[in-house]
Order: C-alpha cells, then sequence, then structure tokens
C-alpha cells in the first residue's frame, strides 16, 4: 500500500490556486476520486467542501480566502466533478452578534457564490437535515445528529484555515470538522460539554474525511490567536487525504508540537496517525512565525473550564468589524468596544498579556468555586457528562470475560472475612487497593426489585453517577444483556475532593450480568480510565432474594488516584484518621447508592444533574436579566437618593433689585412628596416587621425561659 | 344519599370523597375549573365545576339534590397567599354555600374548620371543644381566616336554620395531588434541613384518611351546632422531628432552636426561597407558632366511633408518599432510608390491604 502522501507547497511562482492544483496532485487527491468513482460518471460524484468560516471582517485572515474555494471548486468542474457544495453551520457566535448565519456569514466573507470561471455553486446550512440516528451507542455524539447531505457525500473535503489559537495552540482542520455539527452552540455542545476530541473522533467513525487542504497562502499568527489575527504570509498550502496527519503537520510547520492541541492529542488515542506517510516539501516552521506564549495558552485553558464566564467574555475579547457583525446585547457591545482593543495588544504588550493571563486565571478559579460547590450542594446543576466507550470491542474476546468472572470471585472471600468497620460494611488493604464488602437489606420483594431495576444498568445507578454509556455485546435468550462494555463518569470520591481538584472518576469496564430465580449478579472489572483517575474499580454487585425482601451485596476492590495534596499530605502515617475517612467514604456512598434502588423501586428518576444537550442561553442576556432585577430592587434606593440630590441641590435663586441673593428651599418648589418611593416603603414596613416579629420572639424565649426557672 | 363535596380536589377534601364512597354515598365532588383530578381518578362519583366564591348557576346545581354537603374547600397556606384571599375563600365562601344550600334544600352541612379555632396552650395540655373560640388577633391569617369562618358557620346557621356540624381537624398528614401544603410540608421541612433542627412546643397529627372519616362519622352521629376535634397523637416537635428521622432514615435532630432563632432560620429560608423563585418550606407566621402547644383531644369525637390511627401510622403514611413524589428532592430521596414500616405500609397497599 503507499503511504500516505503530505504536500506542502510554497513555489513562489505558483499562484494561490496553482498551488492547490499542484498539492491535490502530488497528494493524490485525483487518485483518491478516481477509486472513490468506482465506474460512475464524474459529476456523479457528490462532494461536499467544508471551508473554514470563522470570521470576523470581511476578507477575514481567520476564515478560509473564498476566492481559494471558488479557484478549487473550478478545478474540480475542469474534471468534470459538478455534484459539489459548499456546506458550513452557524457557531456559538450566532449567540450574541449578528449575522451569524451561514448565508449572511459567507456573503459578508466575500463568496459570492459562482466562481471566477463562472461555475455556480450553492452553500449548504448542515444545520439542516439532521439524521438523528447518525451516531452509534458507544459514541460520544449517540443522541445527537449530523446533516445527511455530509454523511452521504461521497467524498468530505475539509478546507481549513491556518491559525493559531488561544486554547489549542492552533486550531486546523480537526477543529473545522466540529463545524459540520448542526447545533449551532457548537462550543457549549461540541467543545465545553463534550471533550472536543472526542466530537472529533465520533464523526470520523461515522463519516471519515476523504481530503484536507489548509489555507496557509495568508496565516493567522501570534498570541491573540482567533480573538484577534495577526496575519502573516506564509505562502504555503498543505494537503493531505489524512486528517491527522494534516494538523500534525501543520502544527510543525507552525513550530509547535502537535500534541498541544487537546484536540489532535484525543483524536490520536482512537485515530492515529498512518505508520507510513511520505511529506512532499520542507518542513521547516514558517519564517517569524509566532506560536501562543505557554502562559497564555494554560491560562486559556483553565478559564475554558470555566463554561459560563467563559461564554461571558467571548464577545468581549473579539476582535471583529461591528457594522458587519454587531453585537446582540449592549452590555457586549460596550465591552468590546472596551477590552476587545485593549487584549488584542497581547501579543505585543507585556501589560496587556499578563493582565490577561491574570483575568484568565482568576475567571477559571471562580470557576472551579462554582463547580466545587455544585458538586458538595447543588449537584443537579451540573450537566451530565457524554463520553465515548473507552474500549475498543475488537481487541475484547471471550476469555476477558471468563476470566474476569474468575478473577473477581476470587475477591468475596477475601472481603467477607475483612473487618466490619461499619454496620454492613467490612473492607481491609490489599496492595494498597482498598478490598470491601458491603451488604444491606431492602425489604422490597425480590420479583418486584428485579423488575424495577435493570441489573445490567447497576453501575448507572449508583451514587453520584454524573454519564457514561453502556454497551450491550451479548443476550440470554431473553434478550437480558450478559456481556456488556461500559464507561461511567462520577463525581470525585469523596465529593470534597473536589476542593483539591479531584478528577471525576472516569473508568471504562467489562462486564458481565448472571440471571437466576433466586440471585442477579453484575460483574465488573476496570479496563481503563481515561482521565487516570483509577488504578482499580472491580467488583460484583448481588441481588438476592431473602425471606425479609432483596439482599445487596456490594464486594469490590478500588484505587483511586489522589489529587496532589493528598498524595503529599500522606494520610497513611496517620492511620487513624484515614480509617475514619474511609469508612465514612464507603458508607455514604453505599447508603446513598442502596436508596437509589429503593427510589427506582418507586418510579422516581434518580440520575442527578441536567441532560448534557440543555441549551443555555448567552451568558450576556443572563447578566442583563440579572442586573434588570437589581435594577427594580435598586430603583426605588436611586429615585429617592435623586430626590435628595435635586432637595440639596436646585435651590431657586433670584436676584432682587438691591443686589441680594434670595434663595428657595427645593422643597417648596419641586414638591417633594412626603412620602417615599413604595419601594422604600415596602422594605421599611419587611425590615419593621423583621424586627417586631424578632423581637416578640425573644420575648417570648424570655418569658417562657423565667416560666422554666 | 347523595352527598357534595367542596374542595373535593384537596387534601381533605379527596380523602373525604373516598371515605363517602366506601360508606355507599352517591358523591358529588365539586371542584374549581383549575383543579386537578389525578386525586379522583377512577372513583365513581360525579364531578361538577363550580366556586364557592362565585355562587349563581353553577353552585346551585351542585347543591340541587344533595342530602348533604361537606364543604372542604378552603385555603390552607402560612405563604403565597394573602391575608384578604386567605379570609375571603375561608369566610365568603362559607357564606356562599351555606346560603346556597339553604336555598337548594340540603339541610345538613359539615364544615371542615381547623383545631387552632381552640387556641393553644403555653404547656403541654391538650385542648377540647369545651375551650372557648380564639380571638383571632395577632394570629398568622390562615388561622384568624379559619376562626372567622368558624363564628361565621355558626352564624348562618342559626340564622339559616341549617343543620350545620364543625369538623375540626389538626395537622392532617396524607397523601394529596395538589399542593404540598403546610402539614406534609412539615416533614419535608425536617428532611430538607442540614441541621436537622426541632423547637420547642408540639402538635397533634392525624392521618388525612382518618380526618376524612372523622367528617363521614360526624355527618352520621354528630348533632347540629357541634364542633368536633379530629386529631390522633399529641406529640412534642422533638418527638415528631424524631419519628421522622426513624421512618426516613435521616440523622435524629440534633439541635432545639428556639423563638427568636426559629424566626431567624424562618427568614433565611424565606429569603432562600425567594432568590430561587420557589415556596419556602417554613415561614415566619410559622415560626411565631412555636414554642406553643397546639395539643387537642377528640374524646368527643372518639365517643361517635372515631378511631383515629397513630400519629406515627400517619407519619408513614404520608413518608410513603413523599418518599416517591416530586416534593422530595433527588439529593434528599438519596440521603433518606426508608423504615420498613414504610414498606410494610406500601406491600399492604399493593396487596389492596387496609393498611
Amino acid at each position: 500500500m503507499d503511504p500516505t502522501r503530505v504536500a506542502i507547497v510554497n513555489d513562489v511562482d505558483l499562484s494561490p490556486v496553482g498551488k492547490i492544483a499542484a498539492a491535490l496532485e502530488i497528494a493524490g487527491f485525483w487518485e483518491i476520486l478516481r477509486r472513490t468513482q468506482l465506474g460512475r460518471p464524474a459529476d456523479a460524484l457528490r462532494l461536499v467542501i467544508k471551508p473554514e468560516f470563522s470570521g470576523y471582517t470581511a476578507d477575514s485572515p481567520l476564515a478560509t480566502d473564498p476566492s481559494l474555494v471558488e479557484g478549487l471548486i473550478d478545478l474540480l468542474h475542469d474534471r468534470g466533478f459538478a455534484g459539489l457544495t459548499v456546506v458550513g453551520t452557524t457557531d456559538s457566535s450566532g449567540l450574541w452578534a449578528e449575522n451569524r448565519d451561514i448565508y449572511a456569514l459567507s456573503d459578508l466573507l466575500g463568496y459570492s457564490f459562482v466562481t471566477p470561471n463562472g461555475r455556480a455553486y450553492d452553500i449548504v446550512d448542515l444545520g439542516d437535515g439532521s439524521d438523528e440516528a447518525a451516531f452509534p451507542l458507544g459514541s460520544a455524539l449517540h443522541g445527537t445528529g449530523l446533516s445527511r447531505l455530509w454523511l452521504d457525500a461521497d467524498i468530505r473535503l475539509v478546507f481549513a484555515k491556518n491559525r493559531t489559537d488561544e486554547e489549542n495552540g492552533y486550531a486546523l482542520a480537526l477543529d473545522s470538522l466540529i463545524g459540520v455539527l448542526p447545533l449551532a452552540d457548537k462550543n457549549l455542545h461540541y467543545r465545553q460539554r463534550r471533550h472536543p476530541g472526542d466530537v472529533a473522533a465520533a464523526l470520523l467513525d461515522v463519516a471519515p474525511v476523504h481530503f484536507v487542504l489548509i489555507d496557509a497562502i495568508t496565516s493567522t499568527h501570534g498570541a491573540a490567536g482567533s480573538r484577534a489575527p495577526e496575519t502573516v504570509d506564509t505562502d504555503t498550502l498543505i494537503a493531505t487525504p489524512n486528517i491527522m496527519l494534516a494538523d500534525y503537520i501543520g502544527a510543525l510547520k507552525m513550530g509547535i508540537d502537535p500534541n498541544v492541541s487537546r484536540i489532535l492529542a484525543r483524536v490520536g488515542c482512537k485515530h492515529p496517525l498512518p505508520t507510513h506517510y511520505t511529506v512532499c516539501g520542507p518542513l521547516a516552521a514558517y519564517p517569524d512565525w509566532q506560536n501562543v506564549p505557554a502562559p497564555l495558552l494554560r491560562s486559556t485553558q483553565i478559564r475554558a473550564g470555566a463554561i459560563t464566564l467563559d461564554r461571558l467574555i467571548e464577545p468581549w475579547l473579539q476582535r471583529l468589524d461591528p457594522e458587519l457583525f454587531p453585537l446582540k446585547n449592549p452590555l457586549d457591545a460596550r465591552l468590546n468596544a472596551m477590552l476587545a482593543e485593549f487584549f488584542a495588544d497581547s501579543a505585543k504588550s507585556p501589560t496587556s498579556q499578563w493582565l490577561l493571563i491574570a483575568a484568565n486565571l482568576l475567571l477559571g478559579l471562580i470557576g472551579h468555586i462554582v463547580e466545587s460547590y455544585r458538586t458538595l450542594f447543588d449537584k443537579d446543576a451540573l450537566h451530565h457528562a457524554a463520553v465515548p466507550l473507552g474500549i475498543d470491542l475488537s481487541n475484547v474476546d471471550d476469555t476477558a470475560f471468563t476470566d474476569l468472572t474468575r478473577e473477581l470471585i476470587q475477591l468475596e472471600p477475601i472481603a467477607t472475612d475483612a473487618p466490619q468497620m461499619s454496620d454492613g460494611l467490612r473492607w481491609r488493604y490489599i496492595e494498597d487497593t482498598v478490598v470491601f464488602h458491603y451488604s444491606q437489606t431492602l425489604p422490597i420483594d425480590f420479583d418486584l426489585f428485579v423488575k424495577s431495576v435493570d441489573i445490567a444498568h447497576t453501575i448507572q445507578f449508583m451514587n453520584d453517577y454524573l454519564g457514561g454509556v453502556v454497551v450491550p455485546l451479548a443476550h440470554d435468550a431473553t434478550g437480558r444483556p450478559t456481556r456488556q462494555a461500559e464507561r461511567n463518569v462520577y463525581l470525585p470520591q469523596p465529593n470534597y475532593l473536589v476542593l483539591y481538584h479531584g478528577k471525576p472518576i472516569d473508568v471504562s469496564k467489562l462486564e458481565v450480568v448472571e440471571y437466576d430465580a433466586n440471585r442477579h449478579r453484575l460483574y465488573w472489572k476496570t479496563i481503563g480510565s481515561e482521565n487516570g483517575s483509577a488504578t482499580y474499580d472491580d467488583g460484583i454487585a448481588t441481588f438476592e432474594r431473602t425471606g425479609e425482601g432483596t439482599c445487596i451485596t456490594i464486594v469490590g476492590r478500588q484505587l483511586f488516584t489522589l489529587p496532589l495534596f493528598w498524595q503529599v499530605f500522606d494520610l497513611n502515617l496517620v492511620p487513624d484518621i484515614k480509617s475514619v475517612l474511609v469508612t465514612h467514604a464507603y458508607r455514604t456512598f453505599f447508603d446513598r447508592t442502596l436508596s437509589n434502588f429503593a427510589a427506582l423501586v418507586e418510579g422516581r428518576d434518580i440520575r442527578l444533574g441536567r441532560p448534557v444537550d440543555e441549551p443555555a442561553p448567552a451568558t450576556s442576556d443572563r447578566l442583563m436579566e440579572l442586573l434588570g432585577k437589581i435594577g427594580e430592587i435598586a430603583a426605588p434606593l436611586l429615585q429617592r437618593a435623586d430626590q435628595a440630590a435635586q432637595t440639596g441641590s436646585h435651590e431657586h435663586r433670584e436676584t432682587d433689585a438691591d443686589g441680594f441673593v434670595h434663595v428657595q428651599p427645593a422643597l417648596q418648589q419641586h414638591q417633594v412628596p412626603d412620602s417615599p418611593a413604595p419601594g422604600i416603603d415596602r422594605w421599611i414596613a419587611e425590615f419593621g416587621q423583621f424586627i417586631g416579629g424578632l423581637q416578640q420572639a425573644a420575648v417570648r424565649d424570655l418569658i417562657q425561659s423565667a416560666e422554666h426557672e | 344519599m347523595r352527598a357534595l363535596v367542596t374542595g373535593a380536589a384537596g387534601l381533605i377534601g379527596s380523602h373525604l370523597v373516598r371515605a363517602l364512597v366506601q360508606r355507599g354515598y352517591s358523591v358529588r365532588a365539586m371542584l374549581r375549573d383549575a383543579s386537578r383530578r389525578d386525586a379522583l381518578a377512577g372513583l365513581p362519583v360525579e364531578l361538577v365545576v363550580a366556586d364557592v366564591l362565585h355562587p349563581g348557576h353553577d353552585l346551585d346545581t351542585a347543591c340541587a339534590g344533595c342530602d348533604i354537603a361537606f364543604h372542604s374547600a378552603a385555603h390552607f397556606a402560612y405563604t403565597g397567599v394573602d391575608a384578604a384571599t386567605l379570609h375571603i375563600t375561608a369566610v365568603t365562601g362559607t357564606e356562599n354555600l351555606l346560603t346556597t344550600c339553604a336555598l337548594t334544600g340540603v339541610r345538613r352541612v359539615v364544615v371542615t374548620s381547623s383545631s387552632v379555632v381552640f387556641e393553644h396552650q403555653a404547656t403541654a395540655i391538650p385542648i377540647d371543644e369545651t375551650a372557648r373560640l380564639a380571638g383571632g388577633a395577632g394570629e398568622p391569617p390562615y388561622i384568624s381566616a379559619k376562626i372567622a369562618q368558624h363564628r361565621r358557620a355558626l352564624e348562618l346557621a342559626a340564622a339559616l336554620r341549617l343543620d350545620v356540624r364543625l369538623a375540626c381537624p389538626t395537622m392532617t398528614l396524607g397523601r394529596t395531588a395538589g399542593h404540598l401544603g403546610p402539614s406534609n410540608g412539615l416533614i419535608v421541612a425536617y428532611l430538607a434541613d442540614p441541621f436537622a433542627c426541632t423547637f420547642p412546643g408540639g402538635c397533634n397529627l392525624v392521618a388525612a384518611r382518618d380526618v376524612a372519616a372523622g367528617h363521614a362519622i360526624i355527618a352520621e352521629h354528630g348533632s347540629a351546632g357541634e364542633s368536633y376535634l379530629l386529631g390522633s397523637d399529641n406529640l412534642t416537635w422533638q418527638q415528631i422531628h424524631t419519628a421522622i428521622a426513624e421512618l426516613a432514615g435521616v440523622p435524629a435532630p440534633r439541635l432545639e432552636l428556639n423563638q427568636a432563632l426559629s424566626f431567624l432560620a424562618a427568614t433565611a429560608e424565606e429569603l432562600r426561597a425567594s432568590v430561587r423563585g420557589r415556596a419556602p418550606l417554613s415561614t415566619r407566621e410559622q415560626a411565631s407558632m412555636v414554642g406553643r402547644y397546639y395539643w387537642y383531644s377528640h374524646a368527643k369525637a372518639a365517643a361517635l366511633g372515631y378511631a383515629p390511627a397513630s400519629a406515627r401510622t400517619a407519619l408513614v403514611e404520608a413518608l410513603s408518599w413523599l418518599a416517591e413524589s416530586p416534593h422530595i428532592s433527588r439529593e434528599i430521596r438519596a440521603g433518606m432510608h426508608l423504615d420498613v414500616d414504610v414498606y410494610r405500609y406500601r406491600a399492604a397497599v399493593a396487596q389492596g390491604e387496609p393498611a
């Protein structure tokens, strides 16, 4: 098999479109089309081209140059490939700026819908015509849609722009690819509530990209990335059939480690680079290229963790043409005018850069505090975790399941004979892991219990389950799953570890389910942890018929990764304290899990948090709403202050014939009402009632106390 | 016998409809247009839409042909309903119904009053129907409204020559399709309280099922112009909260708040609820009742055959329903471990056995 080819064309003698032609040739594009044709006429091939549209000015260096896209269309037409469509969708900027729908945007960016050679083309919004079943169970995007136009295309081509990015170091083809997804608020759904790497990988699973071009004729470099683009002539065009390779080579040309991008790093786990590839062209970094400084990059990543605040300041910092893309919210417009230009200097001005870094860190800290509060006290304000299955099922065979049951059964006697630490809970340490045995009986008839509680989903019913996916792999004669793979995400355990930046427990497991007339069992063994939060999380949950109801026994072995603070502050040095903490943590976890089982029998929804794809309005709109409410409350105060000011300062002055100035008090002139504003009245009345009520209560306490004495 | 029940969708009304059906009455259940019908689903009753605040054709039609009326329509609230509305619903509503009953030939009316009309004690001594009616001054608007209703019902009974009997339930617990109400709310408030606070004083708890049966007994065996307290056990708040803790499997009371602290805690809860846009679980009006003993004797009704279940049973029934209802949040439910008695009650109900 021929190695994958990457073309880096920077021949100064070639025009930009000439560079495209050369790159297509070198990277084997026409050969790909020929193979895909399968004897069909060229014009029967359905091609879709996804350029980058994220510009905020006419001729924006952030967007793929429309003249190059049109040049590419002409090249395709020249070879008979007329069945092509340019595609795009609205992104999150549509929430806060006007003219961001794909039709208005493409027009403002300079698309003319007819090529220089007179070939008409369409631009289609991929937000329309979604197939809601596009992503299978186990995909990070399962339950969301994808355009049928994109899915059904014979050739999917991404035409990315060469640009730095404050959060990922660079934004190339994988970033552009996310733009084919239909939900308008892309940042929220595909970058913040889901890992963008999981999203891109899920897209490549169901609709691989056949070819990638990177427009590096004029690039955007510098510290501010897409926020305040700084153009640089790089006069290069990159082309390859492999999207991972496109970003990889694109990053090398920027002189940056490709894995700086969390998108590429994550996608690479599932779609690694080809083992054999050939690069045709210079790999030396672009001259004078400037990347995002590491402190700014890291602080932006920290700020990105504070989703609401990150969304709030995005329109304030984005440099844009307010004539073409007016901001919807007056607060945004005001702050954008004040801040965007100031922070646009972050590439050159150390003051601006360090202020931005400080602001990023502060917002990140606030976000962490809010997240910690929610984890500890307001779990239902959190959003579900949407993650893909973290197991490559092609590597899993029968022996994996038989081995795991055999191995886990050996845990039972060890756990059963562990010392009793609390009612129903036993545990002990083995090789740094906690081996535990928890058993309680719910006075619920076994048959009713197993009818109400799907044992195969036991893991999802455990305390603090935030999200995940379970993929059945084998079933019994009645259709019940007997073998399955699962990935699950829990809140940090114990919850207070979130204060120390404790990670959510994120583990992928293989599971076996057994069903008997009087006993159902689930075995699970951890295969891996995407975020390194657990080394062991294995166990057996047994549900057994007894005279008192249903006995639930959970035996397991766990070793979770502690946050850095607790690794340094070694609790093993104070075993008594550690023992109390471990007992409390397990007791709380399993008691609440037991309550979840009981609640399921009651028909309750026990899932904590909110749906991952719950829409969120622009944060500035919410801020305006809040300010409006504060204004309503403060209005009476302001009114009174205003009246007072008028009373004090607007005295009427008259000079008489003798030159004496006569001052008339303002109160007489303005007839300021005797009574204050109604809002104030209410406040005073409320406060009076409060004081009166408190006074009465205190008096009653005193009388009662005296009577007792 | 054909019976009209006003407020048939409410806590007492819905249980009353069920009790009357079980006793063989032909029941006409009267609701307002906006009332939920869930609690009456499947019952062999005639539903009529009318409002005691709007006398006229609908109310006349609802009363026409009935032998007896049970007037249980009321607002039971310490928050969210202003004093004027509480008063109008209680007094004007009762006036309208009694007048219409007199006009349409309904000769007997059982009015749902309240035990609070007989005041409270500063010490742990139960009150009976021989106590004087409370004055109402300085009381929360709900209590003032019930006192006014009670007095007005007795006045009108004499004026209209109607056989009016007054049922005076104590703190009534049980399943309801409507809003939570202050009585069931006391359970939720304790479960939601992270500090597990209790208070001095106490009250009398009774199951809605028993209150409903009590109404029927008063109608059948009571006397005109008489009031009957319908309660069960008299308990201190400490005992009530301890029982809730045992049955729900949550921490027992840890802290007894005096009246001043209760007032401050209620203020904080009202502020919290206001910020969150929800109804508060406790109010300053309720806090003003802390330290008092709302203890009552139901001996007079018992002499007619009224035999309520224990207060603990009332709590079991209420908790069984609350635990599976949306009134208890997911997070609170996750911290509850229901007592075996709650499961036994559910099993009995599932098998159609009387609990």
